[in-house]
């Protein structure tokens, strides 16, 4: 066979196999949509929560993802024409924060998701409509003790970037002028 | 081929050097400004760019809305390996810039950096260092901590001092955006663009008004850009062993009403003339530094006598200011909003 021939060859079995690779898991899964009847959600309380053009007859979990960790709110089934409607409890211990609500196929595979948004827990409200401060901690200046998740791999590698910026700057510093 | 001693021979440096016109940096300049004192401009530019490259890497993590902002910030320290000692590193690189750039401003304006023909030199510079304040303010800001929440009452209330001019700052500018996510879009892109152009203009202004050092040109600039890489690597191993050993705080989360905290050092001198002159300070302080800044250039032409009345002037401003960080650090904390401490 010719070379160019033979090396075009292999170029289109190479692109052909990247595209089936990386085709292949985009249509695993319809991609759907989720319409919550509120974006800012209350802890202790339910919320509808519809979505559509998911796969048909499909369950799908329902969770909310954010800093504070994941609250799973349930499990819905998709209709005939993959779409649900369905009312969920978001757990009266949800931290307040910005979430990522998030649906998961089965096999665990994300189809579909939106920011929404846990709002805090209402303050109880008396019959003065001036409401004060919530029930928290007093405000300190005192810098918390932070937990850092810095393990020995950070710490050592940073500890070799200071080494190499030290070598790397006096090498530099010790270097004659060279004339113009 | 006609090869420069000392320079290495090769394909692709010549490559290099000739697409990349990189010959243009071998213009000549005075031996002394080699020294240190010369350097620190573009220690200070070495310390922006720790900044926007770990402030790159932060924003990923980042969520610049009221609800999320705090968490995130906690998130990024406490939960991602790296992350952490990123924004240590942001937080030092920050209080190495604010250094430098005022050791700077010293050097430049000791040697009379600011005369004629140096003058848009100077402003240029003096925007800067506003700009590096308020990306030090808007910093602060966005850690949604206790600390930040006050430093934005305190901009707030200094906003509505002055008016129209700090409509951008008042939380009712529109309901559509909260304050918080204004500022961290000025953090992340209306100052650090208004840096770049004026950085621009700063060299440029350098380039073809030379530097202020004395004596005879005949270093080439590469050599001087060579002993600056040789003070950045320095300087970037310094402020990361102080991320290493010195981790950045963080309050509790903010809340309004409160008057607990004091501002990030930079703004020390600020808060003790809020101290002694209310809130009225807040602008004032400022007011006279950068007016005077700004006037130097047009006061002083020169001449002997003002060019000592222009030195004992600013050597006062700087020792006033150190002296003002001084106090605030040990004095106890004082309500300037009329809030609950």
């Amino acid at each position: 066979m010719h070379p160019r021939r033979s090396a075009s060859k292999r170029l289109t079995t190479l692109v052909g196999l990247v595209a089936l690779t990386v085709a292949a898991p985009l249509h695993a899964h319809e991609k759907g949509v989720l319409t919550p009847a509120s974006r800012e959600l209350s802890p202790g309380d339910s919320v509808r929560i519809a979505g559509a053009r998911f796969t048909r007859r499909a369950s799908l979990t329902l969770t909310l993802v954010g800093v504070h960790g994941s609250v799973r709110l349930g499990q819905v089934g998709t209709d005939s024409a993959g779409a649900f409607d369905v009312a969920v409890f978001v757990p009266a211990p949800t931290a307040p924060g910005a979430y990522r609500l998030v649906a998961t196929a089965s096999d665990g595979d994300e189809v579909a998701a939106l920011d929404v948004v846990v709002s805090p827990p209402v303050a109880a409200h008396t019959q003065d409509t001036h409401v004060t401060a919530p029930a928290m901690a007093m405000p300190t200046g005192h810098p918390l003790a932070l937990d850092q998740a810095r393990g020995p791999m950070v710490t050592g590698a940073v500890v070799v970037g200071i080494v190499l910026a030290l070598a790397a700057g006096a090498g530099l510093l010790r270097r004659p002028h060279p004339p113009l | 081929m006609n090869q420069k001693p000392g320079v290495p021979v090769g394909a692709a440096h010549a490559w290099l050097r000739h697409r990349f016109a990189l010959d243009a940096v071998d213009y000549p300049v005075p031996a002394s400004a080699s020294r240190l004192d010369f350097m620190l401009g573009g220690l200070t530019a070495t310390a922006l760019a720790i900044l926007a490259v770990s402030g790159i890497v932060l924003t990923q993590f980042y969520d610049p809305s009221p609800l999320g902002a705090y968490d995130s910030v906690v998130y990024l320290a406490t939960r991602v390996p790296a992350t952490g000692w990123l924004r240590d590193l942001h937080v030092w690189s920050a209080s190495a810039a604010v250094v430098l750039v005022f050791a700077h401003l010293a050097a430049v304006f000791w040697r009379g950096g600011f005369r004629r023909p140096r003058e848009g030199l100077w402003w240029s510079g003096v925007l800067l260092l506003a700009l590096v304040f308020g990306m030090a303010f808007t910093g602060t800001a966005l850690r949604a901590d206790q600390e930040a929440v006050e430093a934005v009452a305190h901009a707030v209330a200094g906003a509505q001092i002055v008016g129209a001019p700090g409509a951008l700052l008042r939380p009712d500018f529109t309901p559509s955006s909260p304050l918080l996510t204004r500022l961290y879009a000025f953090h992340v892109s209306v100052l650090p663009l208004a840096m770049v152009a004026l950085l621009a203009l700063h060299l440029w202004l350098i380039r073809h008004l030379g530097v202020s050092a004395g004596g005879q040109a005949h270093v080439p600039f590469r050599s001087h850009v060579r002993l600056l890489a040789g003070f950045g690597f320095l300087l970037v191993a310094v402020v990361a062993a102080l991320a290493l050993a010195l981790p950045a705080g963080l309050t509790a989360a903010g809340v309004d009403g409160y008057e607990v905290t004091k501002p990030f050092w930079p703004f020390l001198w600020v808060y003790a003339a809020e101290n002694l002159l209310g809130m009225r300070g807040m602008l004032l302080a400022p007011g006279v530094l950068f007016g005077f800044l700004a006037l130097v250039p047009l006061v002083d032409r020169g001449a002997p006598r003002t060019a000592t009345a222009t030195r004992i002037a600013g050597v006062t401003l700087l020792v006033l200011m150190i002296a003002a960080i001084v106090y605030a650090a040990l004095a106890p904390g004082q309500r300037h909003l009329g809030m609950d401490m």
